[in-house]
């Protein structure tokens, strides 16, 4: 397909590391805590105290990023708002089932229920910005930042839109955090802290050096075989005229039943190449995915590195393949 | 030019059948599947609802599953759907690898999850499993249940995710990204969304009526349904018969506010107006517009205006079957976009239920079933909270 380019422009984060900024490179936070609360940046500086006073500190962090991005983009109105988000506001879906529970189902809080339902992320960011173009919202496990940027992706391919607003938002709750301990899936030995994340990044179609890259090629497989995963990656590879790919970023987080795959992935499929990871830097969560295409895209710009490709998988071998190519 | 995109099967179930058959019964003969709460345990049991008139041990049972308590009720009733709507396209199990999947739903799983809320902190691994579903888990359960699809996703927009999830999956077969996507969506009612409907006191304690001045609010329903949307060179590979074609789709936001529309639709507006620009249609040759038509005061004022608006002096006829099956959130844009097919393919008229007296300034909705002119262009309307419009056209092929 000859479609046109597409770029990120601009990037931002709210994590563990310092908010809305990339000293991360220069001078990463270190954080061993098996769960970790991000740290958040002064909310007056985005929006008068009265706008978000009732809003969870998801949401917050969602705008937030969200307009630290319009702003370094200089754009008021982008043509689509699209998020990932797996869980939604978690602080606000368990207040609301604290409630329904422990009233039996009287005297509920609307403001939980509505703040709980997961697109509240793209419409909170479209209300405020008064934006009225595409708006969505992905849930699909850790893949759903993935999706978002697909559909990105996709509509710039078509032409249907020439920038979009994409996100990943997650938010961390003590609750969750004793369930998914008990499935195994963080609070293990070695393992990155559990954490909130929320970031923020503009693609367009419009070539210029400020971009920080080149978004070449997003794919969201399930269940694939490596051969399979190799067919795919060697095609998006020739597509985005990479002839060999420069490093691996995977989503290895120190949990060995998380991390084998990658590795045995990395190994088979892309030998010898030099792996990053960004989850010892900004945490696990189910937005974690976002944190990744988000930090690749800063190394992309600022190191000399050509080309990353992006691997994010499930526990249930959903794997997603981007790649990110130097300008 | 943009590239055709066709349906192929469709499948759904809701308060008023299982399948496509019952579904085209009760419409035909305008028997409403909302009545008194029979399935679901609430302390509210005056709020009449659109329930699936299975148990969930019976749609285990209708399925093939062993019985299980944690299994969700939304996974349940989107094996159904899914299942007539790979089997109307011809699609079998050796198939799958090359489908491609794009659900949608609100809370999906919740309804397990709030049965043992209050015992969560103690609760075992298989429990803990069950707490933390999310919305793409009941997507994958779905899924698993035919084998590994090509890719998956879960859209959630609130009560236009599934017509969301149909956009998203037409923007892969677009773009070259597939051949086959079946999108669709699912939603079981759940403690959770009856009083989370209920804090906001959008809740008719009658059968809800559309578009009538005397309306109260809506009912809840649930369902499921998907579409299997497919490219020209697929179906022309695989020799099958396209039911329609995906001629438009539009999506915009009314970033008005978190739970309200505005008084001008000026989201639902754009979104229709969108679907028109796709499908190179003009107004006019709109002949049936499946409306959101909740009954709350709020939306059926605000999408009347908006079509008006968009319309005109020539309105098509309107009608909002959210009358037979409730309001089915998180699957709604999908049971209507199949209810819209069946439309084209039998040409009828889905007749608005309980409508007595029009409202100021709003849209009359049809009563009778007799279309007057061929059927050949459809329009179908989902509105989410937040202002997540979406709009789709489905055209005869």
């Amino acid at each position: 397909m000859t479609a046109g380019r597409v770029y990120i422009e601009a990037a931002s984060q709210i994590s563990i590391q310092e908010p809305l900024s990339e000293n991360w490179m220069k001078a990463p936070v270190v954080c061993q805590e098996p769960f970790a609360k991000a740290v958040d940046p002064p909310w007056g500086q985005y929006f008068a105290p009265n706008q978000m006073r009732r809003s969870s500190a998801y949401l917050k962090r969602a705008l937030a990023v969200s307009l630290e991005v319009l702003k370094r983009c200089n754009v008021e109105h982008p043509d689509a708002i699209i998020s990932g988000t797996c869980f939604g506001s978690l602080e606000r879906t368990n207040g609301f089932l604290k409630e329904l529970c422990g009233n039996k189902e009287e005297a509920l809080s609307p403001m939980f229920f509505m703040q709980a339902i997961h697109n509240a992320v793209s419409t909170t960011i479209a209300i405020a910005t008064e934006t009225k173009g595409y708006n969505t919202t992905y849930s699909h496990a850790n893949m759903s930042f993935d999706a978002a940027l697909s559909d990105g992706f996709m509509q710039m391919q078509l032409g249907n839109i020439s920038n979009a607003l994409v996100g990943g938002h997650e938010e961390t709750s003590a609750i969750h955090f004793e369930l998914l301990k008990k499935v195994g899936y963080v609070g293990v030995e070695g393992m990155v802290p559990y954490s909130d994340i929320s970031v923020a990044m503009m693609l367009n179609t419009k070539e210029s050096d400020e971009n920080l890259c080149e978004l070449a090629g997003v794919r969201l497989l399930n269940n694939p075989s490596l051969e399979r995963v190799k067919e795919v990656a060697d095609k998006m590879l020739q597509d985005a005229q990479v002839k060999n790919i420069d490093a691996v970023m995977t989503g290895a987080n120190g949990n060995p039943s998380n991390d084998t795959p990658y590795f045995e992935m990395a190994k088979r499929l892309f030998k010898n190449k030099p792996l990053l990871t960004y989850k010892n830097l900004f945490g696990e969560n189910f937005a974690a995915s976002a944190a990744g295409v988000y930090a690749a895209a800063h190394i992309v710009k600022r190191e000399t590195i050509g080309s990353i490709i992006v691997i994010n998988r499930t526990e249930k071998n959903e794997v997603s393949l981007t790649i990110l190519k130097r300008l | 030019m943009r590239k055709p995109v066709y349906i192929s099967g469709a499948g759904v179930i809701s308060a008023i059948g299982v399948g496509k058959d019952e579904t085209l019964s009760a419409l035909l003969e305008k028997r409403s599947g909302v009545g008194s709460m029979k399935y679901l345990t609430s302390k509210h049991v005056e709020i009449p609802v659109g329930e699936v008139k299975r148990s969930n041990a019976e749609l285990m049972q209708m399925v093939g599953i062993k019985e299980n308590p944690l299994t969700s009720r939304t996974v349940l009733m989107g094996i159904v759907a899914l299942r007539e709507a790979l089997s109307e396209a011809n699609l079998k199990s050796e198939n799958i690898g090359s489908v491609h999947l794009v659900s949608s739903t609100i809370v999906g799983g919740m309804d397990r999850r709030e049965l043992f809320f209050e015992n969560e902190s103690n609760c075992d691994r298989e429990h803990a499993a069950a707490a933390i579903h999310n919305c793409g888990t009941s997507t994958e359960e779905i899924a698993g249940y035919f084998g590994s699809f090509a890719s998956l996703s879960t859209v959630s927009t609130a009560c236009s995710s599934a017509t969301n999830a149909i956009i998203s999956a037409a923007f892969m077969i677009e773009s070259n990204m597939a051949d086959i996507v079946v999108a669709g969506g699912a939603e079981c009612l759940s403690l959770f969304h009856l009083n989370g409907f209920n804090s906001l006191m959008i809740l008719d304690s009658h059968p809800c009526r559309p578009f009538d001045k005397e309306r109260a609010g809506l009912n809840l329903g649930e369902g499921a349904a998907y579409l299997v949307l497919e490219s020209e060179s697929s179906i022309k590979r695989r020799g099958v018969r396209p039911l329609c074609r995906l001629a438009g789709y539009g999506n915009a936001c009314d970033a008005f506010h978190q739970t309200a529309s505005s008084p001008t639709g000026e989201g639902a507006f754009q979104a229709m107006q969108k679907a028109l620009e796709k499908a190179e249609l003009s107004p006019v040759e709109i002949d049936y517009i499946n409306a959101h038509g909740t009954a709350t005061l709020n939306n059926d004022e605000s999408e009347s205006c908006a079509i008006k608006r968009l319309f005109g002096e020539r309105i098509p006829e309107v009608s909002s079957t959210k009358s037979y099956t409730g309001h089915t959130t998180g699957a709604s844009g999908a049971v209507e976009a199949v209810i819209s097919l069946l439309v084209l393919e039998k040409q009828f008229l889905p007749a608005s239920l309980n409508f007595r007296t029009p409202m100021e300034n709003g849209i009359v909705p049809v009563t009778d079933i007799h279309p007057k002119g061929e059927i050949k262009n459809i329009m179908s309307n989902a509105f989410g909270f937040g202002g997540n419009d979406s709009s789709i056209i489905l055209s005869k092929v």
